[in-house]
């Protein structure tokens, strides 16, 4: 505090006039008791100095060191030492400086008491006010830090889990766009754009921004078509839009990583033709995704596959802070996947 | 002539190695298939020269298709993306094919297989390494008859060293697998199976109890009825899984 005075002119002035005051009050008391007035104004401003000097040591000792409530003794310890030795200090300052003036020698014994209670008080009241300034500064800086780093944390974590893109399906996308080149230029051609729109809508954008359901609607299309030149053969998608679902909003990414997940386990899990169904409606306050495909109970799962279901299942937590929001069932062969999206949407706000 | 099979699920892809084959008059493709089962049946039927293989494919993968035939041809991989997969091309295979490949790359595969083919094939050897397969998935493919079963780990209830072979016991009976009991030492989740003894690894959940047998010695009774014995170094792993 004493620190922060220093940093501006005014202050500096106000505080050397109350300091002043202080010296000129103090002298008056003591004069009082013993006279002449010259011998209490060296007393006060001797030990108003000393005083001082205690404050500053109090301060920086507090600034390297802010106790914590276990050993708030030594709040009380300190300024007891303190005390002890301006009062030392300060007898011994006057003694030198007076010597042989012995009626305010003897005041100043009889008045140690005194003397000592009241730099006491000065320097516990000091001690107090520091300590409690230095933890109010301590809990904001820590609220203000917690908040910052949570929140770099979900912005790391939500980017994290939305780039994370199938290797397998870029890699065999170029090679069927490279067979597709001699035979078929144009439908070589055709799919290196799909791509590139599809690759497009994966990057970019933030969390906070949500889709129209038509960008949606267009992106899954994207990636249905080329996951249809690949597998043409055996691949069907029931594709079903509600019109009372076309209005809603949602995040980016939600969907594309349910039907990745679905189209891998039907084609990688089963030999022959597959159906994937995708159901879009809307239910109550939320937009609701069914997606299903068949699989082979029979087959054990294989490793790294559930990345994609736990990934939007980490960000929906991350967004509306729910765990009830992705739901998974096995039936017989079919395993479907729900996902709900809160309608809380504000196109207005930034949240 | 060199007799050439080309197996992988998507069309697209078979055409290109198609494509890129036409200028070789030397290499004749007998046959293309569309997963593994198909692709088993072609290589016993037609004992290519040369097998151009994807790894991922439908229900069972192109490294567990080749563990189930016991003389396997000669094999160029072709795949996306694994990187498990790569370290074992690197020591082992012909050669493999990064999609998308060139057809210099293309090129330099076959010349790699026309030059190794007086070699000793050393697939056996590769398909015995750990990174070949097992460490990214928990089943295993054996074949009964001419059936193939896909068996995940979580159904074996033991298995029994025989020979160069490992017998893999389920609810469902006896399956017989040629790899050795060592390998399912490694890829086997080590909380839920603990090898008791020189010739068993027994899964934990499946244990009724464990009697004293002999002298020192001790005998798990399973579940199920089977008695297994436990060697004087099983018995401090089994202790420390069981935690007692």
């Amino acid at each position: 505090m004493i620190s922060k005075l220093f940093k501006r002119q005014e202050q500096i002035i106000k505080a050397v006039g109350v300091v002043g005051l202080w010296i000129l009050a103090t002298a008056y008391v003591i004069h009082i008791y013993v006279r002449p007035f010259s011998f209490a104004l060296l007393d006060s401003f001797i030990h108003t100095l000393f005083i001082i000097g205690g404050f500053v040591l109090l301060e920086n000792v507090f600034r390297f060191y802010v106790p914590r409530s276990a050993n708030l003794w030594l709040a009380f310890i300190l300024p007891l030492f303190l005390t002890a030795i301006v009062l030392f200090l300060g007898s011994f300052g006057l003694q030198l400086l007076l010597d042989e003036t012995e009626a305010y020698l003897e005041f100043i014994d009889q008045s140690y008491a005194l003397r000592g209670l009241l730099i006491l008080i000065l320097f516990a009241s000091w001690g107090i006010l520091l300590w409690m300034d230095g933890q109010l500064e301590d809990q904001l800086k820590t609220r203000q830090r917690e908040a910052m780093i949570q929140q770099m944390t979900k912005d790391a974590e939500l980017s994290l889990l939305r780039q994370k893109l199938q290797p397998h399906f870029l890699f065999n996308s170029l090679n069927s766009i490279s067979a597709l080149v001699k035979n078929n230029p144009d439908q070589a051609r055709q799919m290196v754009i799909q791509l590139s729109d599809f690759l497009r809508g994966t990057i970019q954008k933030d969390d906070r921004k949500w889709l129209k359901m038509e960008e949606e609607v267009a992106f899954l299309n994207l990636f249905l078509d080329i996951e249809m030149i690949r597998f043409g053969h055996r691949l069907q998608v029931i594709f079903n839009l509600d019109e009372e679902a076309v209005a809603l909003r949602l995040p980016q990414l939600m969907i594309q990583p349910l039907l990745e997940n679905a189209l891998k386990h039907g084609l990688y899990g089963l030999t022959g033709e597959v159906i994937i169904k995708l159901d879009i409606s809307k239910a109550g306050s939320f937009l609701e995704i069914r997606i299903s495909n068949p699989f082979d109970p029979q087959a054990g799962k294989v490793k790294g596959a559930g990345f994609g279901l736990q990934a939007v299942k980490r960000r929906l937590y991350l967004l509306f802070g729910r765990n009830d929001l992705l739901i998974c069932t096995a039936e017989k062969d079919v395993f479907t996947v729900t996902l709900k999206i809160p309608q809380t949407y504000d196109p207005d706000s930034n949240h | 002539m060199i007799r050439i099979l080309i197996i992988d699920d998507e069309p697209l892809a078979r055409q290109l190695v198609l494509e890129y084959l036409e200028d070789y008059s030397e290499f004749h493709v007998i046959k293309e298939c569309q997963d593994g089962f198909e692709g088993l049946k072609a290589i016993q039927e037609h004992e290519p020269d040369l097998v151009f293989l994807d790894v991922q494919m439908p229900k069972i993968n192109g490294f567990e298709m080749l563990e189930l035939i016991d003389n396997p041809p000669a094999v160029i991989f072709t795949t996306a993306f694994d990187e498990f997969a790569l370290k074992a091309f690197d020591a082992h295979a012909i050669d493999y094919l990064l999609k998308p490949f060139s057809k210099e790359r293309f090129s330099k595969a076959l010349d790699k297989f026309c030059q190794m083919e007086k070699k000793p094939w050393q697939l056996q050897e590769m398909l015995k390494l750990d990174a070949a397969r097992g460490q990214n998935t928990d089943r295993v493919v054996v074949k009964v008859r001419n059936e193939i079963k896909i068996i995940p780990f979580q159904q074996i209830k033991y298995l029994e060293a025989n020979d160069d072979y490992v017998n893999l016991y389920t609810s469902e009976g006896k399956f017989l697998k040629n790899k050795t009991l060592r390998f399912f030492e490694t890829v086997l989740d080590s909380d839920l199976f603990v090898r008791v003894h020189r010739s068993y690894i027994v899964k934990v959940n499946e244990i009724n109890k464990i009697e004293p047998y002999e002298k020192e010695g001790y005998l798990i009774k399973l579940k199920t009825g089977e008695s297994i014995p436990v060697s004087k170094t099983g018995l401090p792993r089994l202790k420390a899984v069981l935690g007692y």
